[in-house]
């Protein structure tokens, strides 16, 4: 009986071995990629990629902008000519002389 | 026709889905892997991006102006309830925006809060805040909008509130809760009033039974409410001191989608404000003040955030401003133009904090286009964007708002103010560019300078193409239900480019002159006032409890010590008693005369008085 | 508009007219025959397409054609540009004609100032 009580026990064991997996630190991989390393003194490691992608953006804020002042002034300058008022001629604002009535 | 409200409230209904399955999912008691908020929290914001952009373009294809989908939720016997979804250009438009940017955002937390003990609960507290402000924005009720305005508002203080250790962050989640609760007390008062004399809470039926009412006090309510949530003048400083949450709460709630809700409420709101002029001279007046005072206070902060914050004031102010002209669709367009840049701009000084070893103070920065080119580049973009240089995405709004404003003949004060804080905003902007990334390096040698990770490059290129072209995207699929004043004389026009070219020249020849050696000046006042935030959280803070502190001092001191113990209590009687006391003893004297007179004296009295 | 602030509050304080008010003169005074202007739109497509009240205004017709334009080139939203000049340049000549108006009032206030200064002096 004690010897079936045993075999239980390893038994057990086991299956809490075998549900448990091999054993792993665990990793923080939340961020994607790991943090660096603090440096001290060092050149920043700066990889081309990062540097077309800087100049690809402020390339492509540059052509936007020029490209839409070109093709589309009127957005920033005005669309129409502001009239003149005083150009306006008293007969076609339909106003009589001082001495009509 | 049945279609397409069908899958207008279908869409949504599978976006809530999307967005409280990763919810659902922490109800088990099971520890989550630390990948739990990139594989669900992160990508079901970003499906529930993609499944938004169903419904904007249905109703854009079909031209729809409103869709309305109500269930009935409860019925007393004379009010009703009903979970109601509004589907309307607002409506259809901001779901998408707010989700892209807090997809965005979200991906860039991962990487910012990534050695934090509790990442998936900082995930999951800033789901819930999505789904209130989704509740907020869709609600065509407003029971339902409450529910939403105060889910922001108590997401908000928790996020805040984030780093609980630190007393600052307890402080301002505070001072966050205090101030909006009074803002809600006008939400209340306006929904009471709402309910009393129109029996409903229904935006339509609101709309059509207020006609001929006198809404004066019910709509100043509904102000002090967009006060307190967009922090308008008066109800302000819980906005700078939020700052003192992770920066991507800062970007997401404190910059893009919360504090908007109070202008977005007003939006919602405006057929109920649109024929009172009063009411609208109230906007304007107060969102002129608001985007002039914080546009100065941000002049001479040196916290990045706080700038960044302050700006986010500033612009609120304008928008506040357009609800005070009579514009709200411009105002909408504004929030959503302004949550791009103003999103990316925080993610950028996240960024850049996160690199310098947690330092905020851009004196200590510089040079930082060397080494995080990626990040200088869009802080630049941001800061243009902002400024509204032509054709990026806040030139589309924000001159639109100052062309209406210079065509307008409502009030000329309201207009100066505005645009001296549009000129503001752009020494601010150009000082956080010159300081950070320009010049040489002041900052400690010993950062872990690094911005080359996707999940920091991402979420920014992604609002920095957004800031770059929604501006365009978003107003030429808009038909103006306002007709726009194209007619105006070519410096009305220029008006708002004019005054943003005189801050930047100012800005460039007083950023110039800090590389000089100057004599040192003391502390002047016009500085003091901007960097003391105009004295207004001195005098609102600590002037009132002072103030009663010393009140109550000297209740204390003069009415209890002074009037009760020493003239009424008993150092008076002890006072009284003295002089007959010292003359009574006097005259015991021992001696026999004495007693002799006292007893002729009391003698001839008993006398008098027999006979 | 600076023109406009300086003669209402400094220079012609009594002449110059109030442009929240209604104009004082007849539209018909001083014209041999004047028109009424026409509607184009009629209420019923003005209806039909949802307008609100601010813009059913005499160049409806143009934002109905503009609005068209857009539905029916639609994934491209950068098609309708024509149509949209031509809805904003309705919109500035019809400002134009509201500055006019403005003008002639304002023109005929002097008028009547100078009449009177006259009679009092004869």
């Amino acid at each position: 009986m004690s010897s079936f009580g045993r075999m239980l026990g390893v038994l057990r064991g086991g299956t809490r071995l075998i549900r448990r997996g091999p054993q792993r630190i665990m990793t923080r991989k939340a961020g994607g990629g790991p943090h660096i390393e603090p440096q001290y003194r060092q050149f920043p490691q700066l990889t081309r990629n990062q540097k077309f992608q800087s100049e690809l953006i402020s390339g492509a804020m540059w052509f936007w902008i020029l490209w839409h002042l070109w093709h589309d002034p009127d957005a920033v300058l005005g669309h129409f000519p502001w009239p003149d008022a005083s150009e306006w001629t008293d007969e076609e604002l339909g106003i009589p002389a001082d001495d009509e009535e | 026709m049945q279609s397409t409200s069908l899958m207008m409230s279908s869409s949504l209904l599978i976006i809530f889905a999307f967005l409280t399955t990763p919810l659902i999912s922490t109800m088990t008691t099971k520890p989550h892997s630390h990948n739990w908020s990139i594989i669900w929290v992160k990508n079901s914001v970003k499906m529930s991006f993609m499944i938004s952009l169903l419904p904007l373009i249905l109703f854009i294809n079909e031209g729809l102006e409103t869709i309305i989908t109500t269930w009935s939720w409860m019925n007393t016997s004379t009010f009703d309830i009903s979970i109601s979804f509004k589907f309307d250009l607002y409506s259809v438009i901001f779901t998408p925006v707010a989700l892209y940017v807090t997809w965005s955002i979200l991906e860039f937390a991962s990487w910012y809060m990534h050695s934090d003990p509790v990442m998936n609960r900082f995930f999951k507290y800033l789901l819930l805040f999505l789904i209130a402000m989704l509740i907020l924005v869709t609600s065509n009720n407003m029971f339902q909008l409450f529910i939403g305005w105060e889910g922001v508002g108590i997401m908000s203080f928790l996020l805040i509130g984030w780093w609980y250790g630190r007393a600052d962050a307890n402080v301002a989640a505070i001072q966050a809760v205090v101030y909006n609760r009074v803002g809600d007390i006008g939400l209340i008062l306006f929904m009471a009033w709402i309910a009393m004399n129109l029996n409903s809470w229904e935006m339509n039926q609101m709309f059509t039974l207020a006609e001929n009412k006198d809404l004066t006090l019910p709509l100043l309510g509904l102000i002090l409410a967009a006060t307190g949530k967009s922090a308008q003048f008066g109800l302000h400083p819980w906005l700078p001191s939020a700052m003192e949450g992770p920066t991507p709460v800062s970007a997401l709630l404190h910059s893009s989608t919360m504090v908007v809700a109070g202008i977005f409420l007003l939006i919602r709101m405006s057929p109920l404000m649109e024929n009172n002029p009063f009411i609208l001279t109230t906007c304007l007046c107060l969102g002129a003040l608001t985007t002039l005072f914080t546009a100065i206070c941000a002049l001479t902060q040196n916290d990045i955030k706080k700038i960044v914050a302050f700006s986010t004031s500033s612009q609120l102010g304008l928008m506040m401003v357009t609800i005070g002209l009579n514009q709200p669709q411009l105002a909408f367009l504004h929030i959503c133009t302004h949550a791009f840049f103003k999103a990316m701009l925080f993610l950028c000084s996240g960024s850049l904090i996160h690199s310098l070893n947690d330092e905020q103070d851009i004196r200590k920065m510089g040079g930082m286009h060397f080494l995080t080119p990626f990040t200088s580049s869009s802080l630049t973009l941001g800061s243009l964007a902002l400024t509204g240089t032509p054709f990026l995405a806040g030139f589309f709004s924000k001159d639109a708002i100052i062309e209406s404003m210079n065509t307008s003949y409502l009030n000329a004060w309201a207009l100066l103010l505005t645009l001296i804080a549009t000129s503001f905003t752009a020494i601010y902007s150009l000082r956080i560019v010159y300081f950070v990334t320009m010049g040489y390096p002041r900052f400690n040698p010993l950062s872990p300078i690094n911005e080359n990770s996707k999940p920091v490059i991402n979420p920014i290129k992604r609002l920095a193409w957004g800031s770059i072209i929604a501006g365009l995207i978003i107003t030429s699929n808009m038909t103006p239900m306002k007709n726009p004043v194209m007619t105006m004389p070519s410096y009305a026009k220029m008006a708002a480019l004019i005054v943003t070219v005189i801050g930047l020249i100012t800005a460039l020849e007083m950023a110039r002159n800090t590389s000089k050696q100057l004599n040192i000046y003391p502390k002047q006042t016009p500085h003091l006032c901007s960097s003391m935030l105009g004295f207004y959280p001195l005098i609102t803070h600590r002037l009132p409890t002072k103030l009663t502190l010393q009140l109550g001092q000297n209740i204390a001191s003069q009415t209890i010590d002074m009037t009760w113990l020493e003239k009424i209590g008993p150092k008076a009687t002890s006072t009284m008693n003295l002089p007959l006391i010292t003359t009574t003893s006097n005259a015991q004297k021992g001696m026999i005369k004495a007693y002799l007179m006292l007893f002729i004296l009391t003698f001839t009295l008993a006398m008098a008085l027999l006979i | 508009m600076g023109a406009h602030l300086v003669r209402r509050y400094i220079t012609e304080t009594d002449t110059e007219p109030d442009p929240a008010k209604k104009f004082e003169f007849d539209p018909n005074f001083g014209f041999p025959e004047r028109k009424e202007r026409e509607m184009v739109a009629t209420q019923e497509q003005m209806n039909l397409a949802m307008l609100p009240l601010e813009q059913r205004d005499y160049c409806a017709h143009y934002l109905l054609k503009f609005m068209k334009c857009k539905r029916d080139n639609w994934p491209n939203f950068l098609a309708c540009k024509h149509e949209r000049h031509d809805w904003d340049y309705c919109e500035h000549r019809d400002y134009v004609m509201r500055m006019k108006e403005y003008e002639r009032e304002r023109r005929l206030q002097l008028r009547k100032k100078r009449i009177e200064a006259q009679a009092e002096a004869a």
